[in-house]
């Protein structure tokens, strides 16, 4: 029944609202105007409290609140629309989309290190086979003193050519038996070969058996440079295979008093990574060995 | 009636902790590989040199005693290896082998110059055998009296899962030498 507000004149509907006004809350008791029910509608209440008080007026009254009844159930319906309870089988449904991603995740997680692992071992099992299969290729464009390594990985060939050699003194430091072996050599090259190094070692003949030596470095020669006269500068490394200008110095090695048959062997490698040896050559001794040449101190 | 809305947060949070877990993973994954790739590559030529002993020769050197750390009963040996570098790297005397004494009753160490010079030392790891050579190398080690023999051991187990040991008898008569040659 639609009445309108004593107070403010708003037009309502007092089965919905209970006689009390939308607007501005006056009770409009056209419904229950036998009753005095004042009592059940003073402003002191709280919300929850005059809610309750609703509640018991309609008890006391003997009023059925029927229209207020279906608003609490048309609240309820909507609510539980808005917020579905998760124990509904509809609803069950949609969380195991999150449920079967977490166990894909799960599953990556513990794959990913296992596969990671696998392809590892591959690669290394496969380098390996790689590595050895891989064929050094001799160089034989020796003539006398002189050698060009080229080819495979050498942008620019490289000349070496033997200048002196010969036994330099340094009895001092020298173990017993072992003796000191200087080699003049000049390295060039049109440009710089970028990832290669130039190792050189001395080859020769000692009590029946074949003997390979790496030259002293700088670390080992360091306190006798002055005695050889010469200075760091002078001393060839595996660094400088022909830097795009000719470069000469020297090589020391160590090797037994009985040695013979000497050759420099010359080893290009690359300089990264596997550091494989690609290339060798040599140049024998014999055509510029003079046993007085050698420095030191004599 | 919070509960709801609380169980559908964690079923969104947890697929995004993973997700994030995952990729960390991941990349954790690809920074191991690639650095354990380069680590590999470098050390390819130290670790796996692929050195093969083709005969041992020991010698008593009982003259060199005195240039050696040895002292009283202890014997100085020259053994000398010759190896096939079937690689294609060069061969390393740190690379080499590693000596063992038979027997627990006696001990065996790689034998230092005495000299105070730096160049002793460097002598001998100036030793090497270029790729696919063959070569020698020359230890000197040092054993008491009750060693009676010595095994030799390669260390390439690294590359094919194997490394080959060899037992030498020690000549007790200064300057008499035992050679061993070994089968492939």
């Amino acid at each position: 029944m639609k009445i309108k507000c004593k107070k403010c004149g708003k037009h309502f509907d007092s089965d919905i609202y209970s006689g009390l006004c939308p607007k501005c809350g006056t009770y409009n008791g056209v419904h229950m105007d036998e009753t005095d029910v004042s009592r059940y509608l003073s402003s002191s209440y709280s919300g929850e409290e005059s809610h309750q008080k609703l509640h018991e007026m309609y008890g006391d009254t003997g009023h059925d609140g029927s229209a207020h009844r279906k608003l609490h159930e048309d609240y309820d319906q909507s609510y539980r629309a808005a917020h579905p309870v998760h124990t509904d089988v509809p609803e069950e449904k949609g969380s195991r989309i999150p449920g079967l991603l977490s166990a894909f995740l799960l599953f990556l997680i513990v794959l990913l290190p296992i596969f990671c692992a696998f392809s590892y071992r591959e690669w290394k099992e496969d380098t390996i086979r790689e590595a050895l299969a891989f064929e050094v290729r001799q160089q034989t464009g020796t003539v006398g003193n002189f050698t060009v390594l080229e080819g495979g990985v050498l942008e620019y060939p490289i000349h070496v050519t033997l200048l002196e050699a010969g036994e330099a003194s340094l009895s001092g430091p020298l173990q017993k038996g072992k003796k000191l072996v200087e080699v003049k050599a000049s390295i060039e090259s049109e440009d710089y070969n970028f990832g290669t190094a130039l190792e050189a070692s001395l080859q020769y003949q000692s009590g029946g058996s074949t003997f390979y030596r790496k030259p002293l470095d700088e670390y080992a020669l360091r306190d006798y440079l002055p005695l050889l006269g010469i200075s760091e500068e002078d001393l060839l490394s595996a660094y400088n295979p022909g830097n795009g200008k000719e470069s000469s110095g020297y090589y020391y090695f160590i090797v037994e008093e009985d040695a013979r048959d000497m050759k420099l062997f010359l080893s290009v490698r690359e300089n990264r990574e596997l550091q494989r040896v690609f290339l060798e050559g040599e140049i024998a001794l014999d055509s510029v060995w003079n046993a007085e040449s050698g420095k030191g101190d004599r | 009636m919070n509960q709801p809305v609380k169980s559908k947060g964690i079923h969104f949070v947890l697929p995004l902790v993973l997700f994030v877990f995952l990729s960390v993973e991941l990349v954790i994954c690809l920074v191991f590989m690639s650095s354990a790739k380069k680590r590999f590559l470098y050390e390819m030529n130290y670790e796996l040199m692929p050195l093969e002993m083709k005969s041992i020769t020991v010698t008593n050197r009982e003259d060199l005693k005195e240039a050696y750390d040895c002292y009283g009963a202890d014997r100085v040996y020259e053994v000398k290896v010759v190896w096939e570098n079937i690689g294609p790297y060069y061969g390393d005397y740190n690379n080499g082998v590693e000596f063992e004494a038979k027997e627990d009753d006696g001990y065996i160490f790689v034998a230092r110059p005495l000299d105070i010079y730096e160049l002793g030392r460097r002598e001998s790891q100036s030793q090497t055998v270029p790729a696919q050579k063959s070569g020698s190398f020359v230890w000197y080690v040092c054993a008491n009296e009750y060693v009676n023999s010595i095994r030799i051991k390669e260390r390439r187990e690294k590359l094919e899962g194997e490394c080959r040991s060899v037992e030498v008898p020690l000549p007790a008569e200064p300057g008499a030498a035992a050679t061993v040659e070994i089968a492939d």
